[in-house]
């Protein structure tokens, strides 16, 4: 027992109403004749005793006969004892008898009731005076029977008392956790009959209600954790001070706390107590309202040793707590680094972060980091809400916590901070925030935060004390996060080098045309080594490759450029894709790396559509023949590169309809790390048949959509094929694009319908439609005085429809704005069948059909 | 190009002023077409743009029209063009309902 507390517990005693020291009085040992006297019986037996006793008085003095005062001792003596042994009612029982035996035998003379002499007024005298001491004695007696009764009642509550006292001691002595501890505590008092009863910690200058007894809200709703800096409550002086105070039930009381406290508990008489903690300080208090206003016997006392024994158990529950928290911080430290271990972007590190501190130090959290130029390389948020959806993968700069800006100027100066926030400014939303941390992240190239928010009303707000703590969370994260950024920057070279050896444009050739799309591995490690590549080797010939070479990175990246420049120039040497590929494997010994590197290998024949190809352990080609649907190519198929002797590689043959599309593909577009090989290439075929009318240029882009989610994990290389059959002459011009030149394009493409011997309603049609397109090329694609675009104009016919387009390479504006370009776009809807627009990165096509009246067959 | 796209000539007439345009008219001459136009009509009471021997006219074409006829209505002047029946200038003012807008007259004579 501390000295402080024991002194407040007998300041405690001292107030109270009820004289305690009897409680301690030790119990009066019990008389002979009370022991015979006792029970319920023991009135009987008490009043026979007098009879008894006042007969042996009575025969004493009737023996000795003498009519003098002598003669009445004995009977005196006899009713004395009665009185002083049998209590009032026997004394008043004995005294009767007594006079009046006494009146039978003794005193004839007083029949006449005459007083005939001074003996007789004497007699009388002592007679009267002798019963009034008797009833004197006897209600004497009478109260100490009552005292002694209460003594016992008063004993057995002090024992119970004193039980509950001893159970409290052991069941907190088993408690390692404060909450326990105080809950067993508050229970301990409230079966004692104490109304309101509540037990509040320090925790590093916040005050937290660890249990509550006889309070409406429980205490895990209500807002915990005030900062006692701010409490101007009762309650708060107490632990300010560390001196106990009780409240009385009428006192009119300056502290709004006690006052409605009263009002809404009809809370009476109270005490608060501090609680000391071994270094001295206050811990806490335990707080105890009655209803009644005056403190039951011993229950003061019994208030003050819980709190005592309270005191000693929470000391070493918070002193163990705060063991296990530095444990447990010891043990994310270690999750967090194992977690990010495991992550190789700057994008998952970040989000294994967010992920790794939610729920464990934070209700949500949001990492972000950003290069030197301010943009936003990777922000991981993480909501911990069940009711709440999290914030979903869109975690840009609009998904941001409210107050952004300010709540990064709080971690300006480097170090990490306890954002103390006006509460309205964060009550809304997924951010809302009863305690916020920002933390800094140190990066070499770039900055970054962390920040952390606590909403829980159970949860121990941000301290400073944890700032250490959360400060090395932030270094480790930020050592990780340094450590992705560079990997990325040596994945973002790869991916140049990678773009830089894939051609940058596939030129179309007369009836065949050709897209292509590379998507680099976004997510991992994953870039370099796919390819594409068209090579016309002849106005009739062209060579098409795809393939990919194993391995990732810059070193892939170098692999697959040589083997493209290869595949370049065996293509003009070799005659057959087999030729071509066994060339390719004796020159592949000398490139290291190029070991099990798949490619198809195809060499079409414009005017024929004879097709010739080689699958060299690539993915199958899928054609997709506007009959018969799409199929895979199956056949000339052979090992990859460098696995088998070459002599046996044969090419496979057949002959494309017009109008037919093949797909060259790599494995990123149908592997999926979840997903069956089988499945994909069935679900590929499906997306090829369903985007059959996709204009051919963004045909490659449209597929990777379709087939991929989101951005790939692997390297995808796209290459579509279309095959028109042989050429009929077609239009392929391209422009300067400024508005002089639309005469030009309209001069070009009249002299090109009428040699096709197009009607001349629709030449005029068909000509104003393309000067429209060229206009809005001209105008919105380079309006913003980029001068060097180029307008192309390409002209086929099918039959007896005319399939015009126009391209730029610039960037569309909105048109919303400018009213006669919504005519043009009506103009153009008028004047053709079709119409479509494709709005790519690279530019603009508008292509156009219109089926036309042919004077004279169409010209080849 | 050496030879000009269009060629515009205005009469003036006591107030009747008749702009006859010849060539085509596309993005790159439209404007000035128009504002050459429009100048010399400053004050006139009726104005007819002749466009029977406009062999091309596009969507800025059309802009320049609208823009005479707007015109127009500030100064209180009659504003009228002439098309060839069965023309692609006249099938172009039907696509685009201009010809609800402008008076539109056949070929004079």
């Amino acid at each position: 027992m501390t000295p402080a507390s024991s002194a407040a517990a007998e300041r405690l005693l001292a107030s109270s109403p009820s004289d305690q020291s009897r409680d301690s009085e030790p119990a009066r040992p019990a008389r002979p004749l009370e022991v015979l006297a006792g029970g319920g019986v023991r009135v009987l037996r008490r009043y026979a005793v007098a009879v008894v006793l006042v007969g042996a008085g009575l025969a004493v003095a009737v023996a000795v006969r003498e009519p003098t005062d002598g003669a009445l001792t004995p009977l005196l003596a006899a009713i004395a004892i009665v009185a002083w042994t049998c209590g009032p009612g026997p004394a008043m029982l004995a005294t009767s008898l007594g006079v009046a035996g006494a009146w039978f035998f003794l005193l004839d003379p007083l029949w006449s009731f005459h007083v005939r002499d001074r003996h007789d007024v004497w007699r009388w005298v002592v007679f009267v005076g002798v019963s009034a001491v008797v009833v004197a004695v006897g209600h004497r007696m009478r109260l100490e029977q009552d005292r002694a009764r209460r003594a016992r009642v008063r004993d057995h509550e002090a024992r119970i008392l004193v039980d509950r006292l001893r159970q409290h001691a052991r069941a907190i002595a088993a408690e390692s956790a404060p909450e326990r501890v105080a809950h067993e505590t508050v229970r301990v008092l409230a079966d004692a009959g104490v109304a309101f009863a509540s037990v509040r910690v320090v925790r590093s200058g916040t005050v937290f209600e660890l249990a509550a007894h006889g309070v409406a809200v429980p205490a895990a709703e209500r807002d915990n954790g005030h900062p006692l800096a701010d409490d101007r409550t009762a309650l708060a002086d107490v632990l300010r001070t560390g001196e106990p105070v009780t409240f009385a039930a009428q006192e009119a009381s300056p502290y709004p706390d006690v006052l409605e406290l009263r009002r809404t508990l009809g809370a009476g008489a109270g005490v608060a107590l501090p609680l000391r903690s071994s270094g001295g300080g206050v811990s806490g208090m335990v707080t105890a309202f009655l209803r009644s206003a005056t403190w039951p016997d011993g229950l003061g006392g019994f208030v003050a040793a819980v709190a005592e024994q309270c005191g000693v158990a929470l000391d070493r529950a918070l002193t163990v707590e705060a063991e296990s928290r530095s444990h447990a911080r010891g043990r994310l430290l270690a999750a967090l680094v194992d977690a990010m271990e495991t992550a190789t972007t700057v994008r998952d590190v970040a989000q294994v972060v967010s992920d790794t501190l939610v729920p464990r130090v934070a209700d949500f959290a949001w990492v972000e980091v950003r290069n030197p130029g301010q943009t936003i390389v990777a922000a991981a948020p993480r909501v911990e809400e069940p009711d709440r959806a999290p914030v979903g993968e869109a975690a840009d700069s609009r998904a941001r916590p409210v107050d952004w800006e300010l709540l990064c100027g709080a971690v300006a100066d480097g170090h990490a901070h306890v954002v103390d926030w006006p509460s309205r400014r964060l009550d809304r939303g997924p951010w809302a925030a009863r305690s916020l941390a920002a933390l800094p992240l140190h990066l070499s190239d770039g900055e970054g935060v962390i920040l952390l928010g606590l909403r829980q009303r159970s949860r121990r707000p941000y301290a400073p004390e944890d700032l250490p703590f959360l400060e090395e969370i932030a270094e480790r994260a930020a050592l990780r996060l340094d450590n992705a950024l560079l990997q990325e920057q040596a994945q973002d070279v790869a991916r140049r080098l990678q773009q830089a050896l894939l051609p940058t444009r596939l030129a179309d050739t007369r009836g065949m045309r050709v897209a292509a799309c590379y998507y680099p591995g976004a997510h991992e490690l994953h870039v370099g080594g796919d390819w594409y590549d068209a090579i016309e080797v002849s106005p009739t010939r062209v060579v098409y490759t795809v393939g990919d070479v194993v391995g990732k990175g810059v070193g892939a990246a170098a692999v697959m450029g040589r083997v493209r420049s290869a595949l370049r120039a065996l293509a003009h040497r070799c005659t057959d894709p087999a030729d071509i590929l066994r060339s390719l494997e004796s020159y592949a010994t000398a490139i290291d790396g190029a070991e099990f590197a798949t490619l198809c290998c195809c060499d079409l024949d414009i005017v024929t559509g004879r097709l010739r190809y080689v699958q060299a352990g690539h993915p199958p080609m899928l054609l997709i023949d506007p009959a018969a649907g799409a199929t895979f190519i199956e056949d000339g198929r052979t090992t990859p590169l460098l696995v088998r002797v070459p002599d046996t590689c044969v090419a496979a043959e057949r002959t494309l309809e017009p109008g037919s599309t093949l797909l060259f593909y790599s494995d990123g577009l149908v592997e999926r790390r979840d997903g069956r090989l089988l499945e994909e290439l069935d679900r590929l075929k499906a997306v090829a048949a369903s985007l059959a009318d996709v204009p051919l240029p963004s045909l490659p882009e449209r597929i990777v959509q379709a087939m991929v989610a989101g951005a790939p994990t692997d390297d995808v290389v796209v290459l579509a094929v279309r095959y028109d059959g042989a050429p009929a002459e077609p239009l392929a011009e391209s422009y300067p694009a400024t508005p002089t030149i639309l005469a030009h394009v309209r001069r070009d493409l009249r002299a090109w319908l009428r040699r096709h011997g197009v009607d001349r309603q629709d030449e005029d049609a068909l000509v104003l439609a393309v000067s429209e397109a060229g206009a809005n090329a001209v105008e919105h694609a380079y309006g913003d005085g980029d001068r060097e675009g180029v307008v192309a104009v390409e002209a086929t016919s099918e039959g007896d429809t005319i399939v015009v387009s126009v391209r730029d390479n610039g960037t569309w504006r909105s048109e919303v704005d400018r009213q006669d370009r919504g005519r043009g776009t009506a103009i153009m809807t008028a004047l053709t069948d079709e119409l479509e627009r494709e709005s790519t990165s690279r530019g603009t096509t508008v292509t156009m059909r219109k089926h036309v009246r042919v004077r004279a067959p169409v010209a080849s | 190009m050496t030879e000009p796209l269009a060629r515009t000539t205005v009469d003036r007439d006591a107030g009747a002023v008749t702009a006859r345009i010849r060539g085509e008219i596309d993005v790159s001459n439209a404007a000035a077409i128009g504002q050459k136009i429009q100048s010399a009509a400053e004050g006139c009471d009726s104005l007819r743009v002749d466009l029977t021997e406009v062999s091309f006219i596009d969507s800025a074409g059309l802009r320049m029209l609208q823009h005479l006829e707007r015109a127009r209505d500030g100064a209180r002047t009659r504003f009228s063009v002439t098309v060839q029946p069965d023309s692609t200038v006249r099938q172009l003012l039907e696509i685009t309902a201009l010809d609800r807008v402008i008076t539109v007259e056949p070929e004079p004579g």
